[in-house]
């Protein structure tokens, strides 16, 4: 007997590559969106930032415009700057 | 004259023996006056007066075996008559002497009391003989005004016939009616008897009527029908028979019309459910027992005998949910034309609720009709899109205070009545349990069960529902279910990508390869069964995954190897080869069996790292399709002759949920969608070329089909006749 797949449909979950599960800042799982999202993945991404710490690409965006002064992110309080 | 001589005299008299002599009446009387006897005289003249009607006058006018009412009437009118005849002047005299007394009442009450006591039952069987035969002659003669002896089919039913004799019997009665001083009514025979044996009469033939016109047919209204009977036929025959009897008016028409009601309503409640279970044909006979029950007095039967119906017919176990739930949708739009105040409706269903909510699928199969165009009441209340509640008031104001009617005692005090009026069948439905939360969480799986058994990404059905829902429930709440679908449609497009970047790479796989690639936070958990892939599956798990990861940079994806179609060719040692559509673990199991031809459930587990129980739930699969056999408990091999089953067509994995449909039914339905669309096309513009009927489906039917695609299918309608295309343009068969 011999037996040969001639197509297959998979099923599987995508996720983001990172060192954590959520986003430090609105607390949403990375797989989720941001609260100002309504659908997750390519519209709402994640960025990283050098200090390895990353979050929704909205998330640090709102953060970054509402502190006055130094761009710290607001996990290791050391400056922001985004992961080339 | 001695005392006892005048005694005698009066005594006889009373008793109608002798002929009058005024003179000798005169002289016993003055006797007795003198002696004061008077009194004792009159007493004891009532009671023998009351022993003559009772003991001699009446059992001898009853003792005739051949009597008819007539004759009966007559009889005893004569004889009331002469008693009173022979009184008469008894009463003048005792006037004339100023004595107080009660003959004359005294006879005609000895008459009646006897006559309703003693008597009633044999007036009674005549009454009732007599009139029935009149009703037959009098219907007869209204309906035909020929000569009733030589029609063929005599209504009297006798031989010879005696119809004739009847309405001569019938005017000797009027006669001697209007000849007596005594009337009927003043001897009880009216008023007690012959109203009863009468009103019995058009009872019987009420109900008969009800019965013939009614039984069984409930597609158009029928009570007009009956009332005119009733007005014409029935009355007709009352007037005649009745005719001059102070009695006419005693069976009333309003009395006659509550029993026709009385009786309809009560042959309804009998077929109540069979009228459910064919609304909306039966919608006119609703109509009927709305304007008629609030003129009966049944409208508690009404409610307890539905509830009774519910219970023994509907509510048990034998009975499929959507059985149930089809007899529950028919039940609120046949109920809300019974009662508009949705009052009934409100009380009889929750029993039906409540045994709804016990069911574990109720949910399930409230969301699967809900999408199933078959099941055409939800899909077109859905259609509708009547969301929460924007077209309650504007219907309310147009009714007008004028009017108003107030909600019947029994409406449940805590709903409004507005709401209760307003509330739509999909909202009665997702109230079954209690809140839209479930409701929806439940279409969640649902959406999910079915995109993931029906692995084509043919979404546009599913779109197309999710969008009627979405305006109902809103877009927050369906938030999960659309972006599974966009998950879906998404997939689609990144499988071309990623296997142009498999094509670029040369990293071409040896199958073609897909994969849906979901949003894990909002789909429902999957069930899990682990399962080791064949090292060549796992390849092709691995290249997918690189191509992913450079289309979408910073991802990755995770597997659930279980889940999903495979199709295989399997090349039996017969020689023969079938080709399979199933699940990945199958296919695991039947490529153990290229490298080894025979192994035990524990062996394949261990080496496919899962349980026993999953190898035993799935190979019988292959069993049943005669790749594999059992040889000894727990043991398979590779079956040798398989060319038993040998089988052409592409098997398809009988999927655990019914909406696998194969990619033709699928391609049908969709044409079926949009044939209601193109029929409303076609009726709001009388005719349209091709493009213009292909554009408007893409714009309104989200339709994913080809210009060609729609021709072939408008041809098919040409073919059916549903559709004439002449000059261009498609038109409806007229
Ligand atoms: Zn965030
Ligand atoms: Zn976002
Ligand atoms: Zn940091």
């Amino acid at each position: 007997m011999k037996v040969k797949i001639k197509s297959w449909t998979a099923v599987g979950t995508w996720e983001w590559v990172s060192n954590d599960d959520t986003c430090g800042i609105c607390r949403m799982s990375f797989e989720a969106c941001c609260p100002d999202c309504r659908t997750p993945g390519d519209d709402c991404p994640l960025v990283w930032g050098e200090c390895t710490h990353c979050f929704h690409i909205h998330c640090i965006v709102k953060w970054l415009q509402s502190s006055q002064q130094q761009q710290l992110c607001p996990m290791c309080r050391q400056e922001w700057k985004f992961k080339e | 004259m001695d005392l006892e001589e005048a005694w005698n005299f009066v005594e006889n008299l009373l008793q109608a023996k002798e002929s009058l002599n005024l003179a000798g009446l005169k002289m016993a009387v003055e006797k007795l006056v003198a002696d004061d006897l008077l009194d004792a005289v009159y007493e004891t003249l009532s009671y023998q007066i009351e022993q003559s009607i009772v003991n001699s006058v009446l059992p001898y006018i009853f003792q005739d075996a051949n009597c008819t009412l007539p004759i009966l009437v007559t009889k005893i009118y004569n004889q009331a008559k002469s008693h009173r005849d022979a009184v008469q002047p008894l009463i003048l005299l005792l006037d004339s002497l100023k004595c107080r007394h009660e003959l004359a009442e005294a006879v005609q009450r000895t008459y009646r009391i006897e006559i309703e006591f003693s008597h009633q039952h044999k007036i009674t069987e005549l009454a009732e003989e007599f009139y029935s035969k009149a009703y037959l002659v009098c219907s007869k003669e209204m309906t035909s005004a020929e000569d009733l002896e030589e029609s063929n089919c005599c209504p009297c039913e006798l031989s010879p016939c005696q119809c004739h004799l009847i309405l001569l019997q019938m005017s000797a009665i009027t006669e001697t009616c209007k000849q007596n001083f005594l009337s009927l009514q003043e001897l009880g025979l009216f008023q007690n008897i012959i109203e009863d044996v009468l009103f019995g009469i058009a009872r019987a033939k009420i109900k008969e009527r009800v019965s013939t016109t009614c039984a069984s047919s409930y597609s158009k209204t029928l009570i007009n029908d009956l009332t005119e009977w009733l007005n014409n036929d029935l009355i007709g025959w009352l007037d005649k028979v009745t005719v001059n009897l102070d009695g006419s008016e005693i069976l009333s028409k309003e009395r006659l019309m509550y029993y026709l009601y009385d009786s309809f309503v009560k042959l309804r409640l009998d077929e109540i459910l069979p009228m459910i279970i064919d609304y909306p044909d039966s919608r006119p006979s609703f109509e009927d027992l709305h304007s008629v029950l609030p003129q009966t007095n049944l409208r508690k039967q009404l409610i307890v005998t539905i509830k009774q119906v519910y219970e023994s017919r509907i509510l048990h176990p034998g009975v499929t949910t959507t059985d149930i739930l089809t007899a529950y949708i028919q039940s609120i739009q046949a109920f809300r034309v019974l009662d508009p105040s949705c009052v009934i409706l409100e009380i009889v269903t929750e029993p039906v609720k409540l045994y709804l909510r016990s069911r574990e699928d109720t949910v399930r199969c409230i969301v699967a009709n809900l999408i199933d165009e078959s099941c055409e009441v939800l899909s077109d209340e859905l259609t509708k899109g009547t969301s929460d509640q924007d077209t309650v008031d504007e219907d309310n104001i147009g009714e007008g205070w004028q009017h108003w009617l107030p909600d019947p005692v029994d409406a449940n005090p805590d709903v409004s009545s507005k709401a209760r009026r307003s509330t739509d069948i999909i909202n009665m439905l997702v109230n079954i349990y209690g809140t839209k939360e479930l409701f929806i969480k439940e279409y969640w799986n649902l959406l999910a069960d079915r995109l993931l058994s029906n692995l084509s990404y043919t979404t546009m059905w599913e779109i197309r529902y999710f969008e009627l829902l979405k305006i109902r429930f809103g877009e927050t709440d369906l938030l999960k279910c659309e972006v599974m679908l966009k998950d879906v449609t998404d997939s689609k497009r990144l499988n071309t990508w990623i296997n142009e970047e498999l094509q670029k790479t040369n990293n071409e796989l040896p199958f073609q390869m897909n994969a849906l690639m979901l949003s894990a936070q909002y789909w429902p958990t999957f069930r899990e069964e682990p399962i080791e892939l064949p090292a060549e599956m796992k390849d092709a798990l691995t290249s997918y995954t690189k191509a992913y990861e450079t289309t979408k940079v910073n991802r990755t994806l995770k597997w659930q190897p279980h889940i999903g179609q495979v199709e295989v060719d399997i090349e039996m040692d017969s020689g023969n080869t079938v080709t399979f559509k199933t699940s990945p673990v199958n296919v695991a199991i039947i490529m153990a069996f290229q490298e080894q031809g025979m192994y035990t459930v524990e062996e394949l587990a261990e080496k496919l790292q899962t349980s026993a129980s999953v190898i035993r739930r799935r190979i019988s699969y292959w069993q049943s399709h005669g790749v594999l056999k059992e040889i000894s408990h727990d043991v398979y091999e590779l079956n040798k002759d398989s060319s038993t089953s040998m089988i052409h067509e592409p098997i398809e994995e009988e999927v655990l949920e019914s909406a696998t449909a194969s990619s033709e039914q699928q391609k049908e339905q969709e044409f079926q969608v949009m044939w209601s669309y193109i029929n409303g096309m076609l009726t709001n513009s009388d005719s349209l070329p091709l493009e213009r009927i292909h554009s408007m489906l893409k714009i309104f039917a989200n339709a994913e089909c080809t210009v060609h695609e729609l021709e072939r299918f408008l041809s098919k309608k040409i073919r059916e006749g549903k559709v004439v295309c002449a000059a261009g343009v498609y038109k409806l068969a007229s």
